[in-house]
């Protein structure tokens, strides 16, 4: 049966043991997420931006089966994702894959790649060595490398030319959905824009669907159909990409829109507040996780915590009890 | 200073070729050494190494008997020679049984859960203080005497040392994103461990095999010397020994053979396991910052160096295929920030190590010159190379929590360089460490000195890391992609702590970067590589407004531009040429929209108008046309 959508996210949290075993120590635990709900069509890509430490990848992670959410559910093409145990079932790996960031540490150093990308088709259907390596030369080359390069060692390929060999391992499963996770943040512009537009090729050709995990606005803006921006562990504001990108209500992605350096940044001024950084921060999730740092705190925003609202003149959701009104310049 | 600017005396590339040659003839030496002694036990037979002869004691080397005979008339080539193999024999099977239980109790252990892992290991360090030789005797008492028995002590013991390196290498990699994807790509257990896992762990291994191996020939010897592996009459090195010392008074030469084949099988693993751990040492960064730290260092005398803090002139940087890095000049006016941008594998972080004196292991500057305040680099003595590294160039790796020692807190990796070179007290360097925390906008010094490097967000080490690079008070700050791996707003912050360091604390930077956003921002001049050459510099507003070479008129166009409407990014097809091709002419013509015949007839040269300079024919040919036509900023 097809559902309208993919990936069903509903009100999920996230609390991380602390790993500290000696006893008589306090249980030090955090909601690295809180009372996240998302979802993700067919074929679509949803942007999910944040900083560091905001629990995109945490959601990525409960996505993908391999963190269990304390509380919600993840529904994902008929799968109870949050109720998985900690075996994710072999059968699911074949609905969901992930890119990670770092090209350089995701490939096993030593294997040839064309190993590495078989190891999927072989384990999922049983397939004859040379039915294998056929499919190995079609993926590297809808990937856009080419096939010969199968017999070659990771150590021998570039950052984009291995975040593509880690592509064309995800494509192996057939999967319906890929988490994205910072795939472009470690490349150079040009490996990025060939990956980007690679990505986009194969979600046209194949109808896969992307979670796509970037603190780059600029790139989101690129691929995602949807964005969805996160901080401190809960959700401020989502709706198409092109609304949030052009008209930011939550105070919050203002200032992610404004630190991108994009050419247009020649002022040298310093724009960061300057005020020192606090080293750990605790989340209560009780009120708006922004409230520290925000400059359009009222009094509204020590008391309660802002629900996520359809702004009547951008209609997309925002969670902010003084939120940005007209477009931003 | 002159007239050093030859061949450095010990070149990096030099020293690995010298260090394999080591490990080869150590190697080569052992091998030859075991083969004597199994060609032994095929020619000679046992009987003529074991019988008595009564009539023939302790006869001095002759005809007969080459080396003499020992106390019982018995032939000592023979002995000796036919002890070769035996000890041989008992040490591989003892390292055998090491290996094949520790590295998989390891890796099990380290597969494990924490509390797993927790008792699992308590029991393996408990085992681990008893010492080899009493494990041993607990093998023999419940074994019985002999080489097998006593290998298999041996073994189990020295599988414990296995086991604990397996764990601690397991727990690194397992969380690894090669290892995760590998699961994620439905890889099932067993073949995880065993094709992704095991490999890897190789290396380490490998090094401590040397190591193992040394102990447990000195530990056969030990043993079959008090009779507990090889049981007399039969020869071995460590029973020939016995012998020799039982005769010591009538006969002191006995003594010579077997001791003399001991001491060069355990110096020729001395010296192969010395190359094997230098050569694979981790030349990871971490190494690299406390590079600076073997000596103390005084601070240069000042030499007259007019107003660039670092030339770079004409350099050219070799590795084992070829050249990575041509024909490079950049320098850096004081207290100037220069971009250098370029695609991956483009020899920005080469260009830049250069002038840190930091090249990989294998890389190496054959011509050009580097020049630190009038310091020649090239050539320098390692003492100066050290004293230049920690007090005059500061460096600030990209992946600040990778480049950080993970067992020591940040309060040693702070204190440690000054403690170590410029001789404060633990008091005064905390002190000093406090204050630079500070300055580098840390709310809690003290607080984030008792962190270890895992527990600091991205953003807070790289300011840790920035705090290590101003300790020395360099006055040329060098930052590989300071803020790559960091979040756009964190990024910002950062960029903007190095800049205002820059206003209060005079040092020039240079910024290696592929974000065109962050040169825009910072930069006052900006350097274009490509495979391995310059091929625009200039100023900032002059180089990203009227960009002359086709490259940097793409990396512009790729550039995601936030602000702006829907819009096509241009990529440009293919890849970098490896700087190490040679190519007939401009190494941007295989990717290049106008390209011509002339591109690739000869070298490109590097022409220079008004300060803005790039390495391209059509460039230059158009901006001929234009001067011709006075059309190019002369004009009103
Ligand atoms: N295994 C873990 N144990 C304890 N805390 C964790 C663990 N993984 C993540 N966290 C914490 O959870 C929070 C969210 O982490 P997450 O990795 O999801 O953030 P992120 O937005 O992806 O950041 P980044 O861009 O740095 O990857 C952070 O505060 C992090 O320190
Ligand atoms: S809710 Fe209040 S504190 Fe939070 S972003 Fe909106 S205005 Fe700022
Ligand atoms: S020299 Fe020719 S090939 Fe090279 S960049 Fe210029 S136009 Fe292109
Ligand atoms: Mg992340």
């Amino acid at each position: 049966m097809r559902t309208p959508n993919l990936v069903e996210i509903e009100n999920v949290g996230v609390r991380y043991r602390s790993a500290d075993l000696r006893l008589g120590r306090a249980r030090n635990d955090v909601w690295a997420v809180r009372g996240v709900s998302l979802s993700i069509g067919h074929a679509e890509t949803l942007g999910l931006v944040g900083e560091s430490g905001s629990g995109k990848s945490t959601i990525g992670q409960c996505v993908l089966g391999n963190v269990r959410p304390t509380e919600g559910t993840i529904r994902v093409a008929g799968f109870d994702v949050g109720a998985f145990g900690t075996r994710v079932p072999l059968d699911y790996r074949w609905v969901a894959q992930v890119v990670w960031q770092d090209p350089y540490r995701s490939l096993t150093p030593g294997m040839s790649i064309g190993t590495q990308i078989g190891e999927p088709l072989a384990r999922r259907r049983k397939r004859s060595r040379a039915e294998v390596a056929t499919e190995v030369a079609r993926l590297l080359e809808v990937v856009g490398l080419e096939a010969e390069m199968a017999k070659e060692r990771p150590s021998r390929f570039s950052g984009g030319q291995r975040q593509r060999i880690a592509v064309a391992r995800a494509l192996a499963a057939e999967p319906r959905l890929i988490v994205l996770d910072e795939p472009v943040s470690a490349l150079d512009v040009i490996s990025q824009a060939q990956l980007i537009e690679m990505l986009e090729k194969v979600q046209r050709e194949l109808g896969v669907s992307y979670l796509l995990i970037s603190h780059d606005l600029a790139v989101v803006r690129h691929m995602a159909h949807r964005t969805a921006v996160m901080c401190r562990g809960q959700l401020v504001e989502s709706g198409t990409s092109n609304a949030v990108a052009e008209m930011p209500t939550h105070p919050y992605t203002r200032e992610l829109q404004d630190s991108v350096l994009d050419l247009s940044s020649t002022e040298r001024e310093a724009r960061s507040s300057g005020r020192a950084v606090p080293v750990a921060r605790q989340q209560a999730h009780t009120l708006c996780p922004y409230l520290e740092r925000c400059p359009r705190a009222i009094g509204a925003c020590e008391r309660d915590l802002p629900r996520l609202v359809q702004n009547p003149e951008t209609r997309h959701l925002t969670a902010c009890h003084h939120p940005l009104t007209s477009p931003s310049a | 200073m002159k007239g050093q600017a030859g061949r450095p005396a010990a070149s990096p590339r030099g020293r690995r070729r010298r260090t394999r040659r080591q490990i080869r003839i150590g190697a080569a030496l052992l091998v030859l050494i075991y083969v004597v002694g199994l060609v032994a036990t095929f020619t000679i037979s046992s009987e003529s190494a074991t019988e008595q002869s009564l009539t023939e004691r302790l006869a001095p080397p002759g005809r007969d008997h080459l080396l003499g005979t020992d106390q019982y008339g018995r032939d000592l080539l023979a002995r000796t020679l036919l002890a070769i193999s035996v000890d041989f024999h008992a040490v591989l099977l003892a390292v055998a049984v090491a290996v094949v239980i520790g590295v998989p109790l390891g890796v099990l252990i380290g597969m494990g859960g924490p509390w797993f892992d927790r008792v699992t290991m308590r029991v393996v360090d408990a085992f681990l203080s008893i010492p080899t030789l009493v494990v041993v005797m607990v093998a023999v008492a419940s074994l019985g005497q002999g080489l097998v028995n006593t290998a298999l002590g041996v073994g189990f013991s020295f599988s414990l040392i296995y086991a604990r390196i397996a764990r601690t290498e397991t727990l690194n990699i397992k969380n690894e994103p090669f290892v995760m994807s590998a699961r994620q790509s439905g890889v099932g257990r067993a073949r995880l461990v065993g094709r992704h896992i095991m490999p890897t762990l190789a290396r380490p291994l490998i090094v401590e095999t040397a190591v193992i191996l040394r102990a447990g020939f000195m530990l056969q010897a030990t043993l079959s010397y008090f009779g507990l592996s090889v049981q007399p009459p039969h020869p071995s090195l460590g029973n020939l020994l016995r012998d020799a010392q039982e005769a010591a008074v009538e006969a002191p030469w006995q003594v010579l053979p077997a001791g003399l084949v001991l001491v060069a099988i355990i110096l020729l693993l001395n010296l192969t396991s010395d190359g094997i751990s230098d050569l694979l040492a981790v030349s990871g960064t971490p190494r690299r910052l406390l590079d600076g730290a073997r000596g103390r260092l005084s601070r240069l005398p000042e030499v007259s160096s007019g107003s660039r803090s670092l030339v770079i002139e004409s350099v050219t940087i070799q590795v084992d295929e070829g050249a990575v890095v041509r024909d490079v000049s950049i320098h850096l006016e004081r207290g100037e920030v220069v971009a250098l941008v370029g695609e991956s594998g483009s020899g920005k972080t080469m260009t830049a190590m250069s002038a840190a004196g930091l090249l990989p292991p294998g890389a190496e500057i054959v011509a050009g010159q580097v020049q630190v305040n009038g310091h020649d680099l090239v050539g320098a003595s390692p003492g100066l190379m050290r004293s230049l590294r920690s007090a005059d160039v500061g460096v600030i790796f990209q992946n600040p929590i990778s480049a950080m020692n993970p067992t020591w807190r940040v309060e040693k990796h702070l204190t440690f360089p000054s403690v170590v070179l410029r001789g404060l007290t633990r008091e005064q360097a905390r002190q000093r460490a406090v204050d630079l925390l500070g300055e580098v906008g840390i709310a809690d010094p003290e607080g984030c000195l008792r962190k270890y490097p895992h527990e600091l967000s991205g953003g807070i080490a790289q300011r840790v890391m920035i705090a290590a690079a101003l300790a020395g008070e360099p006055s040329v700050i060098i930052a590989d992609e300071p803020t790559s791996a960091l979040d756009s707003t964190v990024q910002v912050r950062v960029l903007d702590l190095l800049l205002g360091l820059r206003a209060t604390r005079h040092f020039s930077l240079l910024l290696i970067t592929h974000s065109m956003g962050v040169v825009a921002h910072a930069a006052d001049r900006v350097y274009v590589m490509y495979s391995g050459e310059i091929v625009e510099s200039g100023a900032v507003s002059e180089v990203l407004g009227h960009p002359e070479h086709p490259y940097t008129q793409a990396l512009l166009a790729a550039v995601p531009q936030n602000r702006m409407r829907e819009r096509e990014l241009k990529g440009l097809s293919g890849s970098v040429p490896r700087p190490t091709r040679e190519l007939p002419g401009c190494r941007f013509a295989e990717r290049c929209p106008h390209v011509a015949a002339a591109c690739t007839a000869g070298r490109v040269p590097f022409v220079e108008r008004h300060g803005h300079a790039s390495r391209c024919l059509r460039a230059q040919l158009e901006s001929d046309v234009f001067a011709v036509e006075g059309r190019r900023g002369d004009l009103p």
